[in-house]
């Protein structure tokens, strides 16, 4: 039997009065896969995931999760669905645990344990007994997924889940979002930071104006991408400028403070490097400004000052904007 | 897990309820104790008659007329209509403007259930109220000298209970029904208002004598439970409103798209 698809829309439209946000989407989401849903400010993510809930209706389309459909707010389709829509937030003047114990009682009774359990995955066991008016927004972010582990998810919506969060913190939920995946959960996760997707994702979707532009598992994205950028420290830039123009798919250039840029092809990172190394240039650093999932969301959803770049245009807006002396 | 949206609201009202009717049952304590001293002093006001209505008689002579006067005719209807109105918006309107309700929401909750139990939780807050307006009585009349019957006391405590149902009715409805807290409390307590005008002065104006039916405080008041007791009429006019309104504001909601 085959396995039932996480998350199936088709045809979803949403308009708020003279906009539409959502426009004829389909989204698919495999049982068990974990999917990145990408788009910039204002695409429509954050609308899709709210029409995932059923915190508004759709014009138009049908939605199922977990092979249930979505018949309308409130309903039974949300069973071991959890997650949140931006910033989730809860009762400043109780605690965190108490937060936690009375959304776990919508859900019916707790296992003993269970809530201490998901504060400690989270690392909120020492402010558990703290008023949420206090929390950081990362500590909120935590709760949030904690809130959302109680419900011993099959699938899981995250809005933004690393919004808020230090590195440390980022690398948690990734590693607790790899370990979910492990256990046949499906996690859709919408996000602009790309590179804590692309550490997790199995698929893409990316959205634009509330399309569908591309969709896809991650090597085909890497296949299909316009290719990566990377800063380039060397023992001779001049020397290596020289050799980076004479390799087929690559470009290279100086940054705003001098520094060298490049972008490559799929496959045309070793050919350069080995150019570098037979002309007896040392490669001192090679650090990457614009990953391949980076330059194909550029290509597909970025910025109209973005749209069309090539990675290595991309990899100087990159460079100035980071302020680098890369 | 039926109960568990109405314990989650009642957990969340009932403190700031508790406060409310301890300092209503120490109010009516303080003003009973007041009245050997004070009330024969003052005796009846001799005030323009829709002032002295807005005052419940403004009869300080009695017993009975001060405690109208003093709790019925503002004190005790404010106290219940304020909890009554704040609840209300603030664990409706208020929760969906705080983004707390998106995460109930995602919970499989209907939003008809939801709504029942934050209504069922202000009635529960008001009930709370007008007991202990009751209780405030009991004690404050004896320490007054007597002189109203324990059933009249208890009509008074529940046709306040049905006022403040009715107005926090308003306040689930507008809250339910827009997202917005700022209308739905300041509509309901525009509503509390104006019914106590227009129950002081349309009776002034012939013409106008019928608007006071359109006032919550006819049928809080209008027939003077302290000395005749329960009007069951009144009461269920006052029922009737509250539940039409919480209906209204189960469709209202199963209807509409969660503010974001």
């Amino acid at each position: 039997m085959a396995a039932v698809e996480a998350v199936t829309a088709t045809g979803l439209v949403k308009r708020f009065e003279a906009t539409t946000a959502v426009d004829g989407l389909d989204l698919v989401v495999g049982a068990g896969q974990v999917h990145g849903l990408l788009g910039a400010n204002g695409a429509g993510k954050t609308t899709l995931l709210r029409l995932l809930f059923g915190l508004i209706a759709p014009d138009a389309g049908s939605i199922t999760l977990l092979g249930r459909a979505l018949g309308g707010p409130g309903s039974a389709a949300l069973d071991h669905v959890a997650g949140f829509v931006e910033e989730p937030s809860f009762y400043p003047y109780l605690s965190g645990a108490t937060n936690l114990a009375l959304l776990a009682k919508l859900d019916g009774e707790v296992p003993a344990g269970l809530i201490d359990e998901v504060l400690e995955r989270v690392g909120l066991t020492d402010r558990a007994k703290s008023r949420v008016g206090g929390y950081s927004t990362g500590m909120r972010q935590r709760l949030g997924i904690a809130a959302a582990l109680l419900r011993t998810p099959r699938l899981l919506l995250l809005d933004e889940p690393t919004s808020g969060l230090d590195p440390a913190g980022a690398r948690a939920v990734a590693a607790l979002v790899r370990e979910l995946a492990g256990q046949d959960v499906a996690v859709l996760l919408s996000s602009h930071q790309i590179g804590e997707l692309e550490k997790v994702c199995d698929a893409y979707t990316v959205i634009r104006d509330g399309r569908v532009v591309w969709d896809g598992t991650a090597a085909q994205l890497v296949a299909q991408a316009p290719g990566s950028a990377y800063a380039l420290h060397t023992s001779d830039d001049d020397r290596a400028l020289q050799i980076a123009a004479a390799i087929p798919g690559v470009r290279a250039g100086r940054s705003p403070r001098g520094r060298l840029a490049v972008s490559v092809r799929e496959g045309s990172l070793d050919a350069l490097v080995l150019a570098l190394g037979d002309a007896r240039v040392a490669v001192r650093r090679l650090e990457l400004l614009v990953s391949p999932l980076e330059s194909m969301f550029f290509a597909l959803s970025g910025d109209a000052d973005d749209e069309g770049l090539e990675p290595h245009d991309l990899a100087e807006r990159a460079l100035a904007r980071a302020g680098s002396d890369a | 897990m039926t109960r568990a949206p109405l314990t989650m609201a009642l957990r969340l009202r009932l403190a700031s309820a508790a406060s409310a009717a301890f300092g209503l049952v120490a109010v009516l304590v303080i003003v009973g104790a007041l009245f050997p001293a004070v009330g024969g002093t003052i005796g009846k006001l001799n005030l323009p008659r829709g002032v002295s209505q807005l005052l419940g008689g403004a009869d300080y002579a009695t017993l009975t007329g001060w405690f109208r006067s003093e709790i019925g005719a503002v004190y005790g209807p404010l106290v219940i209509g304020a909890v009554a109105i704040t609840s209300a918006a603030a664990i409706t309107a208020g929760e969906e403007e705080d983004r707390i309700l998106a995460l109930v929401l995602a919970h499989p909750i209907a939003r008809s259930r939801l709504v029942l139990a934050k209504a069922g939780a202000i009635a529960v807050v008001v009930v709370m109220i007008a007991v202990a307006a009751w209780v405030g009585l009991l004690v404050g009349v004896a320490l007054g000298g007597g002189g109203i019957g324990v059933g009249h006391m208890a009509a008074f405590a529940v046709h306040l209970a049905f006022f403040g149902f009715a107005l926090g009715a308003v306040a689930v409805a507008l809250g339910a029904g827009t997202g917005r807290r700022a209308l739905a409390g300041g509509v309901a307590a525009g509503v509390g208002v104006i019914g106590w005008l227009i129950n002081g002065f349309a009776p002034l104006v012939g013409a106008l004598d019928w608007l006071k039916y359109l006032s919550p405080f006819y049928y809080y008041a209008g027939h003077d439970p302290l000395t005749q007791g329960i009007d069951v009429g009144d009461l269920v006019v006052l029922g009737v409103v509250a539940v039409a309104l919480t209906a209204l504001a189960v469709l209202a909601f199963e209807r509409r798209d969660l503010r974001g």
